[in-house]
């Protein structure tokens, strides 16, 4: 077992600075042997979104909810695989094309925890943590509409094969 | 009276960061709602149930949902992060 408490097993950081993969990296697998996988995914601003002329992001959120909300989906998470260590960081505020936006990051003992967890928790923020993301383009600004495509990915985890 | 914050969308075509409803309390999400659109009728849409997701006590919360006047209340659009 991991050396350290269940609340410093989990990091949830909401953020305008960027963050450091390899930081992050570290905080999931330092001192725990037992740590046999870290899977990370890094989410970015890109260039072609809504509109074909991005040139960046503004990011608001529901300070107090967002937080207690990613709590609730790492605890979900938590009690559906053996995972480790898990981090969650959303930046907020202004981006700019091949920003980093987002980090989840887990660890387990074994790949197949680590991969569904780090799935799951990212399936769950895009549709129910509250951020909301305004594109900046060369023509303007506009709010990013939600997506149908994020609803079903996330409930594909309520229909587990 | 019941404080409604407001977020993205709602909070710039308002240009309220929150507004303090007069109703009685305790009543349900759905009566908020409805206030809301006769106090904001050239935005109705904004509160419109296929728009906007309320909040109650940074919970999501149906139009069933009871509301006290000291409760913290939030109507946002669907939300679209990560």
């Amino acid at each position: 077992m991991s050396n350290k408490t269940p609340t410093e097993n989990i990091k949830i950081s909401i953020q305008e600075s960027d963050f450091s993969i390899e930081k992050e990296n570290h905080f999931l697998s330092n001192q725990a042997p037992e740590i046999g996988a870290v899977v990370t995914f890094t989410g970015r601003v890109r260039e072609f979104s809504e509109q074909p002329d991005v040139t960046g992001l503004f990011l608001e959120h529901y300070p107090g909810m967002t937080e207690k909300s990613l709590k609730r989906i790492i605890e979900q998470a938590q009690q559906r695989w053996d995972i480790q260590r898990i981090s969650v960081i959303h930046r907020i505020g202004s981006l700019a094309v091949e920003d980093q936006i987002v980090f989840v990051g887990v660890s387990s003992a074994h790949r197949e925890a680590a991969f569904e967890a780090a799935r799951y928790i990212m399936d769950y923020l895009k549709t129910e943590a509250p951020f909301w993301k305004k594109e900046i383009t060369r023509s303007g600004e506009h709010w990013v509409e939600a997506r149908e495509k994020d609803q079903a990915a996330r409930a594909r985890w309520s229909n587990p094969d | 009276m019941v404080r409604i914050y407001f977020f993205a969308k709602i909070k710039e075509e308002l240009s309220l960061n929150f507004f303090d409803l007069d109703i009685e309390t305790p009543c349900s999400v759905s009566e908020i709602r409805n206030s809301l659109i006769s106090e904001f009728n050239s935005h109705k849409y904004l509160f419109n149930i296929d728009y906007s997701i309320c909040a109650v006590n940074q919970e999501l919360s149906d139009d069933k949902k009871c509301v006290e006047s000291n409760d913290e209340v939030a109507f946002f659009p669907p939300v679209t992060g990560g």
